[in-house]
């Protein structure tokens, strides 16, 4: 197509910038043969397939999933709530995914971000309309085991004598767990067909909660004789700065998304946020390594709640931002 | 009329048309993983038409047409993406390293910016027209309707991005 208008021609020239790159469409092509070759067809239901008289059909697959070195693989991990390959995801991918990461730190980071993305996909299906109870289920099922799996890693780090690093992956998984539980809140009153769904998730966010608190007890005791260096106080500081800067960042971003009301709350809750980092800096300056250990900490845990509450203010406009929930 | 399509015309398509709806896919959901299993699932559909015993008159359109259904019940479930993230789907990721200076990313930046502003209906002939390179008429079969209505269609499209950018 040719054409002199500078208009049109930058409409072409961004077509350029979007393409497969070639081995992704080299998977595609693999996928897309292997699926005509099997003569199989999609079906309906996300689970007749895998657990039921279809066991062929799983089995081929699992088979495409194992030698074709991604394909189906990458298709199921984009998956959402509802979509065929979604139980793929969380029966197959994820735990695989889990199972390979070797380093126990990003291991047991991608298990709490395995619980953000699971509730998230939650809020989103239920803030729409009613997810089919198989689908909660699931979510449910793979949240809870998430959650255990956060817990049996702190309790390692705890039994190793890592009682900072256990504490902060302990907060973070309270943090996350209690801002989702707001999330759970607002959605339930924006879709009240949804809350024996919003309901079953609860149980095991609130019971993640509780466990955590207790955990939380038992930690700060343990936590003054782990802290022999400044390191890991370091860390928790450096990771408080760089959220701060990456919510700031956020926010600015996304500012058309956020009305000015909440953007004034989200400044205020920033601007206190900021106080605690900076009586943390004081205190470990004085040498209270455990006192600024704990505040950076609480500074993290509340970085985290309020970018939860941001994100989905802006997904699903259910006003979790609001003065009230904050 | 239609006619039966067979695997190894079916293939070739894939080998022709798959970067052409993936990039359709990617301006209507803007999100990269996404397009890319929205293209994937639109030829695996059609391929199960197709061996349903169903024929195909114009097998680049019915494509289209597959991809544009599954984009609009992508969009209907997922909230509407930011422009940043359009921007890491379309921006970041050339084919065209020329595309990469500066200049033309802010330029491409700043056409985004105007371009997800228009309507849908607008974004989406433009996308077929310029950034798939469709001939109206091709066009007219994918959405369903007349040459001359798509023509009005572009041309107004046109004119409202023009007028916000210039603005």
């Amino acid at each position: 197509m040719t054409n002199h208008d500078p208009i049109e021609t930058s409409l072409e020239r961004l077509s350029e910038a979007v393409s497969l790159r070639a081995e992704e469409k080299a998977a595609g092509r693999e996928r897309l043969v292997a699926f005509m070759e099997q003569g199989r067809k999609p079906v309906p239901s996300p689970y007749a397939w895998l657990f039921g008289p279809g066991v062929r059909v799983a089995a081929g697959m699992l088979l495409v999933v194992v030698i074709g070195g991604g394909g189906i693989v990458s298709a199921a991990e984009g998956s959402r709530p509802g979509d065929t390959l979604y139980v793929v995801k969380l029966k197959v991918t994820e735990p695989a995914r889990t199972a390979l990461i070797l380093d126990k730190e990003k291991r047991t980071k991608f298990k709490v971000e395995r619980a953000d993305k699971r509730l998230k996909e939650f809020a989103v299906a239920a803030a729409a309309e009613n997810p089919d109870p198989e689908t909660t289920a699931l979510i449910a099922e793979s949240l809870a085991d998430s959650i255990k799996d956060v817990s049996d890693e702190v309790a390692t780090l705890t039994a190793t004598g890592d009682a900072g690093e256990a504490l902060a992956t302990n907060a973070g998984l309270q943090s996350l767990l209690e801002a989702h539980s707001e999330v759970l809140d607002a959605i339930e009153e924006k879709n009240p067909s949804a809350s024996e769904d919003v309901a079953a998730i609860s149980v095991s966010v609130d019971s993640g909660i509780a466990a955590t608190e207790n955990v939380e007890r038992s930690l700060v005791d343990a936590l003054e004789p782990a802290l022999t260096s400044d390191e890991p106080v370091a860390e928790r500081a450096v990771e408080a700065e760089v959220s701060i800067a990456e919510l700031l960042q956020q926010i600015e971003t996304e500012s058309a998304a956020i009305d000015v009301a909440d953007r004034e709350n989200i400044a205020q809750r920033l601007g206190e946020i900021n106080e605690i980092v900076a009586e943390a800096w004081e205190l470990r300056e004085a040498g209270d390594r455990k006192g600024a250990y704990l505040l950076y900490t609480e500074a993290n845990q509340r970085l985290s709640e309020l970018k939860t509450r941001v994100e989905a203010d802006r997904d699903l406009g259910i006003g979790v931002a609001d003065e009230e929930s904050l | 009329m239609g006619r039966r399509i067979s695997e190894k015309e079916f293939i070739r398509a894939y080998d022709e048309l798959a970067d052409d709806i993936f990039r359709f896919c990617a301006f209507q959901v803007r999100d990269r993983e996404r397009a890319r299993d929205l293209m994937q699932d639109a030829f695996m559909r059609t391929w199960v038409y197709i061996e349903g015993g169903n024929e195909i008159d114009n097998l680049k359109a019915f494509l289209y047409k597959t991809a544009r259904n599954l984009s609009i019940n992508e969009a209907v479930r997922s909230k509407a993406r930011s422009l940043e993230e359009l921007q890491e789907t379309v921006g970041y990721d050339p084919a065209d390293d020329t595309l990469e200076t500066p200049e033309n990313l802010a330029e491409a930046s700043i056409l985004l910016r105007h371009l997800s502003a228009l309507p849908e209906d607008a974004q989406e002939v433009l996308t077929l027209r310029y950034m798939n390179g469709l001939a109206v008429k091709e066009i007219g079969e994918i959405l369903g309707a007349a040459p001359n209505t798509v023509s009005v269609r572009i041309h107004r499209a046109l004119e409202e991005l023009r007028k916000r950018m210039h603005a």
